[in-house]
Formats: structure tokens, sequence, C-alpha cells
């Protein structure tokens, strides 16, 4: 890890995980002895309002980040990447999922909900690199755990000081013993599906 | 896994934890005895933690009603040597000041410790006040962590600075400390708690009588000194030294924040920084020695200047001047909480040096024109269903005093229900005071748990001040927002058991009405609430459901099915099936009309289409513009009008209402008066409209006839592209509207009006030009037209074979009507005498009084029963002492030597039923007798009246072949109106031309007339209006005023199916229902099954699976 460490921001929708995403990647350095902080807000956000957590890895004991102060964008939702864009740096990556959660505010009107290439498109126009899983390429019927899929995607390109294996470490300590394989299997499959826009 | 819990009360170890977290692992090795606390964001981690952990932990445990009552709690208990912590977020402490700033006063015998969480940035509070304030006034010790390591530690070192100093602790936590993760070492855990339970009794000094209360403040005072003695070390104020130039004094999350620019400006070595773990009082020897070496500080904390005031002042006292920086020099802001981008720039232009550039952002992205996505009910939520029903019964135009909690969310639309709110418990006093200040209505919503905390005072004092205000508590059983905590009214696993019932407290309080509702199954719901709404004085509506997301958590949410959307029921209108759609937009009025009519109907089916609109000739969708000016909106409502038919002033005075003998028949018997509606909604809703015209088609159109048949026809083949030429014979368009329905039946200038607005569309009329006569067949054709439309209409009376017709003073009735309606002298006499049951008949009788006729009589050969005329005419005849004899049939008039008349008539039997389904009616032998009259009118039918020159097979012309698509025998010529079918109404009229041009345009554009989908043939020859007396409206010259319209508008059930809608979206506004397509869609994993889509779909659409 660098000097400045690794600062990473999550955002997403009320409900998704985020919090946990960022508690997944704290927690599995953390085993590994470096030292990690996190800010987490929760409380109004729960209802189907704007999530926002932060990991800041191997650095101080500040969790917060600056603008232009993150090295690592993770979204588990698409207009909510576009929200927290100017978190990155210019080398920022984003790893982001395809899936719109469409605010009430689109509802009432749908053509206000930016398409999926529109998006594309302006977050490829802005930072280092794009990446991007589909839920929708799931297997049906399965639950996806977007949140955890989304660290699966990081670690694919290495845009996280870990191993799989210490993730999943970690996961096995943070959820039920119900819940892990279906986490694991999101894990995986972030890990295999996330394709570089 | 490794639980949390296990975790925390190990006896050691390390944890990643949160601030709030780590401050539970302090006390616990503190020895904490007793906890008490209200959940408040972003302190209920603290009680959350203790609420699973305290019964291992022999740790007293309990979530009070408010933070007042925990602080009194934790007081006598501190004074039953138990070791006592208290925590709650910032606002919290303004509910417990009344304790806590007395506290210090009696001193403390256990540790206490008072934890306020501050929230900076209002992340979920209603305000950010600064609690450093607070500790000052009291005169009380306060430290600040900086990360959930120091949270445990400072946790713990409170309670022993409590017992050293005998004064209570603030432990000062912002949102960013209490809710971020460190990772936290652990201390050793105590052999057993510090519950002493043993009270000293010392009541002049504990009993704050002001005696009491003079001689401990000077006690207080000693403490003080003690703590600013104890505080004053390196422990509690660290210099890190860099540079010389400037010292930065911080505090909690500041310092993170500090050295976070330190680095980013790679500024180290410029600056040495002071960092503050007690804040109060300053350690100020230490302080003071820190800070001897410089000349320039600069303050960096979050919201007020409290360090900077304070830390100056002492300066000062101790002759040391230095130049300071921070709120008051404007490099920090006071409000909103820091961002390293604030701490950043502050130092920047303190130190004068820019950042490296590590940090750029990758983008400037303007965020504004995103799509906001702020917080809102989950899908499921009773709240949203129980504002509903509060809307639906008591309107729009009422004030709603709110408070806080989940509920508060009917702030945003579509909810839209808040205007006041202060802090918790305000809904209930506001709403009190408002219903006295002003003159709306006002209702104040409050949550069970709000109800409990600090509800009770507000509802009583409402009522000892015989206030009038409507209470609804939204009780859910739980403490939701802050993260499903119990309460007095809602204990027990999902909040299942009751300790303290609201009703009781209501009724027991005082309240004149206490009502209990369960807003998914609202039967007589909104009767409820506004009988308790009008009730004259306090009353109480609880709506009670619980919270989905408690409950699935709780796992006692009961198995419910999901529910669907029928896509082909969603937005299913027969209109639009049918090819004619109103043409107007979904309006939330409407919709909001058509919720309501289905919550107050739950039980009523949900037609394919409205009766109203199905009796209707010309399908104009009487629930849409009903509905419309239920909502208030006049200019929709005659817009759709408009759009539909030419002629709504004309229809609105003189149409013979087929739709609301339809009502009467949903409606048992009480019709909705929907022509006085449509009159109100054309008189406040009248402007000229322009349409869009389809692509012209250079095809010209004929139409014989300037009556309402040949009038709609052209307007419609005008829209549809075509050029159409209207030729009429008289003077003025019109037709029989003009001619021969008398001014006070329906107004000329309305006729007028509505004629002229069809010229300016851009249709040709041409007047005074009689076909046949100045224009010849062969110029018609002659002159490149594509088809011909006959609407002459019946122009003609018949005189009927009645001996002696010929005589003075016998005159045809329709003749008579048009010299009366031209304005031409018209002659009257003493007795009229009026032969015949139409509306011919009917209207010269009443011309014939008005003109001062001392006696008019109709006589008719049937009953009223099988009068053509309609019903409410001949009321209105009657009360105008109009005679009516019946079964009576004139066969001969004769002459009198005095020059009047006589008319010889027979007696009439009903027989068999004859062509025209009637019963035929046969002379009674020998009842002939003698009727006196000056003046006798002949009203007994009408014919086409005249020939066309140059068309010997003229006749043809008159001759529908195919009634369905009014096409002759000439496939070039329509005919439509009176002259194809017989003389019908003038909604029939207009119907025929507007199906007549559909045919034509099929016809001009592929050869082929078609027949308009929507068209129906009205029963029977003649279109012979129905005689209903179920008709219980009797239009009289009294006009129905506004606000009656808007009430009897309401009425309307909103029977059938409607396209303009999107109810469940722009009404209900349930997140787990999105647009697909333009239909409803429910999210099935968001949706869980609380059926309140189902029970307001005005279409019936939205269904339970299974």
């Amino acid at each position: 890890m660098r000097r400045e460490g690794l600062s990473i921001v999550v955002v997403g929708v009320g409900g998704q995980g985020v919090v946990f995403c960022s508690r997944l990647i704290a927690e599995t350095a953390v085993r590994k002895g470096v030292h990690a902080v996190m800010s987490e807000v929760h409380g109004m956000s729960q209802r189907g309002g704007i999530v926002e957590s932060s990991v800041v890895l191997g650095k101080d004991n500040c969790p917060m980040v600056s603008k232009g102060g993150a090295d690592l964008l993770l979204a588990t939702e698409p207009l909510e990447a576009l929200r927290a864009l100017s978190y990155l740096s210019q080398d920022g990556v984003v790893v982001t999922s395809l899936s719109p959660l469409v605010p009430y505010s689109c509802v009432t009107k749908p053509s206000s909900y930016p398409s999926r290439e529109e998006m594309i498109r302006v977050m490829k126009s802005h930072v280092g690199k794009v990446f991007a899983i589909d839920p929708g390429l799931g297997a049906p019927g399965k639950r996806l755990f977007i949140n955890v899929a989304l660290v699966g995607g990081a670690l694919r390109h290495n845009l996280l000081p870990f191993l799989k294996e210490d993730v999943e470490q970690a996961l096995r300590n943070l959820v039920e013993p119900k819940q892990f394989q279906p986490n694991l299997a999101s894990l995986g499959f972030g890990y295999e599906s996330v394709m570089e826009l | 896994m490794t639980s949390l819990d296990d975790e925390l009360t190990a006896p050691e170890g390390q944890a990643f934890l949160l601030g709030d977290e780590a401050v539970v692992r302090g006390a616990l090795e503190a020895g904490i005895g007793a906890f008490f606390t209200y959940p408040g964001t972003p302190a209920s981690e603290i009680g959350d933690t203790f609420a699973r952990i305290h019964e291992r932990c022999k740790v007293l445990f309990e979530y009070s009603v408010n933070e007042k009552v925990a602080l009194e709690n934790a007081i006598a208990l501190s004074h039953c040597d138990y070791r006592v912590m208290v925590a709650m977020k910032h606002v919290g402490l303004n509910v417990a000041m009344d304790a806590f700033m007395t506290f210090p006063y009696i001193g403390v015998e256990g540790g206490a410790v008072i934890v306020s969480a501050d929230d900076p940035g209002c992340h979920s509070s209603q305000n950010e006040q600064d609690n450093r304030h607070v500790a000052r006034m009291a005169y009380v010790p306060m430290l600040e962590p900086a990360t959930p390591q120091e949270a445990k530690d400072l946790a713990f070192t409170a309670f022993e600075l409590s017992e050293a100093t005998r004064l209570p602790c603030l432990l000062r936590l912002t949102t960013r400390i209490a809710h971020m993760r460190g990772l936290v070492t652990f201390g050793p855990l105590p052999q057993k708690v510090h519950a002493g339970r043993r009270f000293i009794k010392d009541p002049f000094n504990k009993v704050v009588v002001p005696a009491v209360a003079k001689k401990r403040h000077l006690v207080l005072l000693e403490s003080f000194k003690k703590a600013k003695e104890l505080v004053d070390t390196r422990r509690f104020a660290k210099l890190t030294r860099g540079g010389e130039r400037l010292c930065i004094v911080c505090a909690g999350s500041a310092r993170n924040l500090v050295f976070r620019a330190l680095q980013d400006l790679d500024a180290y070595e410029k600056v040495s920084v002071l960092e503050l773990l007690c804040t109060w009082p300053l350690p100020e020897k230490t302080i003071i020695r820190a800070l001897a070496d410089f000349d320039e500080i600069l303050f960096v904390e979050e919201l007020s200047p409290f360090l900077e005031d304070e830390v100056s002042a002492l300066l000062f006292r101790h002759g040391k001047l230095a130049k300071t920086h921070g709120k008051h020099s404007g490099v920090l802001p006071e409000n909103g909480e820091l961002t390293p981008d604030l701490v950043t720039r502050a130092l920047e232009a303190v130190l004068g040096i820019k950042a490296r550039h590590k940090g750029r952002p990758a983008c400037d992205l303007d965020t504004k024109d995103l799509p906001p996505r702020p917080p809102i009910l989950c899908p499921g939520c009773p709240h949203r269903a129980s504002y509903l029903l509060l809307k639906e019964a008591l309107g729009d135009d009422i004030l709603v005093a709110t408070d806080i909690g989940c509920y508060t969310l009917g702030l945003n639309p579509p909810i839209s229900m808040a205007d006041l709110l202060v802090c918790m418990g305000s809904s209930i006093s506001t709403g009190a005071s408002l219903s006295a200040g002003q003159d709306k209505g006002v209702v104040a919503v409050i949550g069970d748990s709000t109800f409990f905390h600090n509800g009770l005072s507000a509802l009583i004092n409402a009522v000892a001040q015989r206030r009038k205000v409507l209470i609804a508590c939204l009780d859910n059983r739980t403490t939701a927002m802050t993260g499903f905590q119990p309460h007095p009214g809602a204990v027990g696993i999902g909040g299942q058991d009751e300790t303290v019932s609201i009703e009781a407290i209501a009724r027991s309080a005082g309240a004149i009405v206490v009502e209990t509702i369960d807003p998914l199954n609202p039967n007589g719901a909104i009767r409820k609430i506004q009988s308790a709404f009008n009730a004259d004085g306090v009353s109480v509506v609880v709506f009670r459901s619980p919270c989905p997301q408690m409950a699935q958590k709780a796992s006692i949410l009961p198995r419910r099915q999901k529910v669907k959307v029928i896509s082909e029921l969603c937005g299913y209108c027969e209109n639009d099936a049918l090819g004619c759609h109103c043409g107007v937009l979904p309006d939330d009025g409407y919709q909001k009309a058509r919720v309501r009519a289905r919550l107050e109907s739950p039980k009523q089916e949900v037609l394919t289409t409205p009766p109203c609109t199905n009796a209707c000739p010309v399908r104009l969708c009487a629930q849409g513009y009903v509905g419309l000016v239920s909502a208030g909106k006049f200019s929709e409502a005659y817009e759709l009008i408009r759009r539909r038919i030419p002629f709504p002033s004309v229809c609105a005075y003189v149409c013979h209402r087929p739709c609301e003998e339809a009502c009467a028949e949903a409606n048992s018997g009480a019709p909705v008066p929907i022509r006085e509606i449509k009159r109100v909604a054309v008189e406040q809703g009248y402007r000229a409209l322009a349409f869009e015209r389809k692509q012209e088609t250079g095809k010209k159109v004929a139409i014989i006839g300037g009556g309402p048949a040949g009038l709609s026809c052209a307007e419609a083949l005008f829209l549809m592209g075509h050029s159409p030429v209207v030729f009429e014979a008289g003077s003025e368009p019109g037709g029989m509207l003009l001619q021969a329905i008398p001014d006070f039946r329906l107004p000329k200038e309305l006729v007028r009006r509505e004629v002229k607005d069809l010229e300016a569309m851009g249709i040709q009329i041409k007047t005074g030009v009689r076909f046949g006569k100045d224009i010849g067949v062969d110029d018609i054709f002659g002159s490149g037209l594509d088809a011909l439309v006959l609407a002459v209409g019946l122009q003609e009376g018949v005189r009927g074979g009645i001996e002696g017709s010929d005589n003075d003073n016998v005159l045809e009735a329709l003749s008579y009507l048009r010299k009366y309606s031209s304005g031409e002298p018209v002659r009257c006499a003493g007795k009229v005498v009026v032969v015949g049951g139409g509306n011919t008949a009917v209207d010269s009788a009443r011309v014939a009084k008005r003109l001062g006729a001392k006696e008019v009589e109709v006589l008719y050969r049937r009953t009223m029963q099988e009068m053509p005329a309609l019903y409410e005419e001949v009321r209105q005849a009657q009360d105008e002492g109009i005679r009516f004899s019946f079964l009576v049939s004139p066969f001969r008039i004769e002459r009198t030597e005095e020059g009047g008349l006589l008319v010889l008539c027979k007696r009439m039997r009903l027989g068999e039923p004859d062509e025209s389904g009637r019963p035929r009616p046969c002379p009674i032998e020998g009842s002939d007798f003698k009727v006196q009259a000056d003046l006798v009118l002949l009203a007994l039918g009408q014919k086409v009246g005249y020939e066309i020159e140059g068309l010997s097979s003229s006749r043809e012309w008159f001759r529908v072949k195919d009634r369905s698509v009014f096409q002759t025998e000439d496939a070039r010529v329509f005919a439509c109106g009176d002259v194809t079918y017989g003389r019908a109404t003038v909604i029939d009229a207009i119907a025929q031309g507007k199906a007549c041009a559909y045919s034509v345009d099929a016809y001009l554009r592929h050869s082929k007339p078609l027949p308009a989908p929507w068209y129906r043939e009205s029963n029977g020859s003649g279109a012979r209006p129905q005689n209903n007396r179920s008709l219980l409206y009797h239009s009289t010259s009294r006009k129905m005023a506004v606000e009656e319209a808007i009430r009897e508008a309401r009425r309307c059930r909103q029977c059938g199916m409607c396209k303009n809608c999107r109810a469940c979206i722009d009404i209900l506004g349930c997140p787990a229902i999105v647009l697909e397509d333009g239909k409803a869609k429910v999210i099935a994993s968001l949706c869980n099954g609380c059926g309140v889509c189902v029970q307001i779909c005005p279409n019936g659409a939205i269904r339970f699976e299974g």
C-alpha cells in the first residue's frame, strides 16, 4: 500500500448494504494488521435515501474522504455512483452496479432517470477506469448481494490490497452461518462477472 | 461468526468497534451498574448494545420514556452508589436539562456519565446545537474523544473523574465519532459491577430547596475547582510540536481532520497541534504552557467558536497575546460538519500555501441536476395508508402540525402533509395553538413513541384549554426511525404487548372523541376521522398497525400475499378502446377524487365503463368531468367536454340526460346532477380552445344544414384534416337550437358563442344559402366536391289530419316557435290550446303562457307515460300553470260566432302497442266533448320540408341505405341528424354528426365508409327520449352554485375504469410500484403485501396474488 494509504468511498441506496460493504473491507484490513477506520452515517438513510460510507486504510484516524481524495468508489446503484463521482481522484476507479433503483422523483417523470449509456458515458469521461457488475446477469431466483459482489469485482482487478481468501475469512465472521453461502456466492459472482467498461 | 456481544463482554481482546460500542466497553470496564436512555441518532447504538447485553453483564437497563426521566432515574441510582450512564442525542439533553442543571448541585455518589451525541451537519436531527456550552453552563467536566479507542478510554475515565469531583461528567460525541469504526484494544473487566445499593440519607444536601441550593452551589464551585486541577495534565492536552509559525488548537473529530489536512498539505513541519481531550474545564496551565511560544493560533472546531472563545479568554487573562484564526476570522463556518476540504482550505488560507496535487478531484461534476433521492416511507408502511385516509377524509385545505419520527417523511410529495415542526411532542401543542390562532382546520400528527415521550402534557393542556383539534396518533408499535426500540405503549417482541394504552390516556385526559383505526383495513375510517375532526373539542384517533420492517425483524410479520397488477385493467378505458379517448392528461385532483370514491365505497365493483359515459350517445365521459369538478378543476372539466362535443353550453341546458338516468340506477335513485355540474363547468371554465388538426387532405365536403348535426360533422371532418363547408339556409347557423328551442330553455348567446368558436377554428359556414335553390345539385358536385352530407333536419311541422285546421287562429306550432325565436310578433290570446305531446308542443305552450295567455291547455292522446316530451319540461310547464289533458284526441276544429274556436275531442283509451312500441290510443265512442280556445297550436310532428330542385330521385338522398355508416343510395352522399332517423334530441344529433364524419372520413381515405366504433344507434325510431320519473333533480330556473356543484360532484362513485390514472404512483407513492411502458408494475422484492394499493386502485387492477 502507498504511504498515503487507500481511501474508499461506498455509496448506494438505504437497504442495499452499503455500510456492510465498507465494514467487510475494513474488517478484512484489520485482520491483516492494516490500520483501518471507517465512517457510516445511518438513521434516516434507511428510508430509501442515499447512504454514504467510507473506509480509509493504512493512513490516519480520519474516516472521512475529501472530494478528489478517494482512490476507489464502490456503488450499489449507478445514479449514486454519478452523484458521488467527485470523491474520486483523477486516477480513481469506480466499480458500480448497473441495476437502477429509480427514486420516486423519477417514477413520476420516467424520462428524468438517466439512461445506462448516458451514465456510463459520464463516468468514463471523468475518471480513470470504470468497472461494472450487472446484477441482471446473475442466476434468476438467486438472491444477489450486490454490496458484496462489488468487493469481489474490486478484488478481481487488484483494487484492494487483499486476496479473495482474506475477504472470505472476514465475511465468515461477519454474517450469520445461514447467510454465509449466498454472500460467498455473491462475492464470487462479482469476481467473475465484473466488466471493464 | 463471533457475536459482537460476546466480543464486547469478553475479559480482554480487541475489536473493530463503532464509537458508540466502544463507549459501552468503556462503561463495562468501569463497572457500570445502571444504564438509561431514550433512542436518538447517533447515540442509539449505545442503548441498543446495552439492551442486548445488560442481563449477562448484570447492568440495570432501561429504555426510558424520555431523556429527562432517564436522567432522573440515573441520578437516584447514582445516589444508591451505582455507577450510572445516560446516553442521548444532543436535543435529548434539552429534554433532560432541568435535571441536568441541578444534578451538579446535589452531586454524585456513584460516578455518573452523561453521553451527549451531537449531530453537526444535521444528518438526522432537527438542529445542530453545540452541547459543549451545556457543560460550561452546568459546571460539569466534559471529555471529547476523537476515535473509538478514545471513546472507550474516556468513557472509563469519565466515571473516575466523576467520582473524584463528585460531579456528573459529560462525554461529548459527534456523529462522526459515534458512527466511526476503529480498532479498540480492551482493558480488563472488573470483578463485579459498581452497584452499592446504599442510599446515604442527607436531606439538607440532597433536597434542593433554596437554602440548600445556595449552599450546594458553593460546594459545586469547589468541586469544579478540583476538576480544573485534575484535568490539567498532558493527558488531556497533548501538544505535537511541528513548526513554530502556527499552533492549531482542536478537539474531537476536528483533530482527525487536522492531521489529514497536514498530510495533504505536507505541512507537518510548519505547524504544531494542541489536541484537547478535556474541553471543560480547560486544562488551563497546560494550555498556557503549550501556547506560550506561538504568536498565531488557528482554532479548528465544529459549529460554534467554543474553544476559540474560551481559550482566547484564557490567554487574555494571562496576558498572552496572539493572532487568532477560526470562526471569528471567517476561515471556518459556524454551521455544518467539518470536512477534510474545509479544514484544508482553512489551513491554506492561514498558511498561504496550496495543497499538493495528489488530491485533485477527478471531476467537477455538477450534481444538482441529478434526480434527488430523499428518504421516503418504506413500501407497506402503514403511515402511508394513514395519511391517505386523513387526506381523503379532511381534504387538502388543513394545517398539519407534525412531529419527529418516520411519519415526518409525510412532508415530501406525494403525501405533503406537514406544516409545522419544532421538537418531540410539539405537534399537539402547536396544533392546539394553531387551531386557536387561525381558521383552517388542524390535525396534529404524532407517533406512538413520541406521544409517550412528550405528548401527554400537551394533550392535557389542549383539553384543559378547550381547544378544538384532531390528534392523529400513528401507532406503528415501535420507535422505528432509531432502530425499533420499545416504548411503554409497545413492549415485548415486536411491540405486541402494551403496558400503557394511548386510548385510555386520551379518554382519561378528557378527549371527547377517541377512535382506533386499522389503516390497512379502513372500514368506515373516513367517516370516523371526519366526525372526530368535526367534534367540538380535542379528539384522538389512533391509527394502529405494526411497522413491517420491525415486524419482519421480529419475525412477527404475518404471511401476506404480495400484490400484482393486472395490466389489462391498468389504465383501461372503454372510450380509449373505442377510439374516443377524452384527450385529457392525468390530473392530481381527479385522481384524488377517484381514490376517494374507492375508499368511500370499498365494496363497489369497478365497471369496465362508467354507466353515464355508456349511456351518452356520444360517449362523453361524464365521470371524467364530474370528477374534475369535484376537485375544483373547472378549466380541465370544460376542456374534456369541449374536446368531445362542440356544444357544451347547449347540452348543459337542454340535454335529456341519459347519463343521469344511468347514474340513477347505479346510485339507487339519487343520481348525481350531471347536467347542472356540466353547466357550472362551462360557466367557470369556458374559453375558446384550439385543437390539433390532422394533416390536410384537400378533400372537400359540403354539409347541408348548420344545425347541431351538421356543425358537429363539420368540426369532426375539419379536425380529421378535410375541408368541410357548411351551407345554411337561414341567416345564421344553429338550426333548431336557435329557431325552435325557446330562449328561456337555452340562452341564444351561448349558442352563438359556440358557433362563433367553430368559425374561429377555421370552419367555413355560408349562411343564407338554400340547397336546391341557391345552389343546385350540379353546382355542388361540379365544383370538385368529394362528399356531401345532408343534415337538413326536419324543418316543417306536420299539419295533420284534423278537420278545420285551415282556420285562422289554428297555427302550426313549429312555425310559431320560429317566429317567436326570430323576434317577430307572435299571436297570443286568452285561451291557447296546444295539440301534441312532444317538446314542440310543450315549448309552444310555455311560449304562449309567457306571451300572456290566460290559460294554456295541452291535449295529448296518450298519457304522460308515453309523451315524447322531456319529463322535466312537462313538469316545468305544469309549474307554470299549464294544464295537461291526457287521453284526449281532437278530431275537428270549429269557429264560434264570437270568433273563437271550439276543439272537438274524443277521449281515448290505451290499446295494444303500435309500431312505435307504445300503446295505441283508441277512441272511446260517445265520449265527444268540446274544448274552447282562442288560439290552437298544432304540434303533430316534423318532416323534411322541401324538395331539392334538380333531383328527380332526390328522395334517395334522404334515405339512408346503411344506417351504421350514414351512407345513402348515392355513395357520395351521407345523411345524419333528424333527417335520417326522425326527430331526436340535441345530443343524438351531435352523436350522429360525429359518427357520420367518421364514416365519411373512411370513405374519403379508403373509398369505404366505416362505422364509428363508439357509435350506437339510439333505441326506437326517432330516438325517443326516456320519460324516467326517477330523474329526481327538477331543473328549474334556479341555477346551481359553484360550491354546491363541487359538493354534488363529490357524490360521483367513479364507477368505471379510466385511463388517466397513475393513482398508485401520484397519490399513493409506494416505492414498490413503478411505471413500465405506461403501466403500473409491482417490484415484488419490495412489496410486503400491505394491500393499500389494492384498496385504492381506481381501476381495480391491483389484486393480491393467488
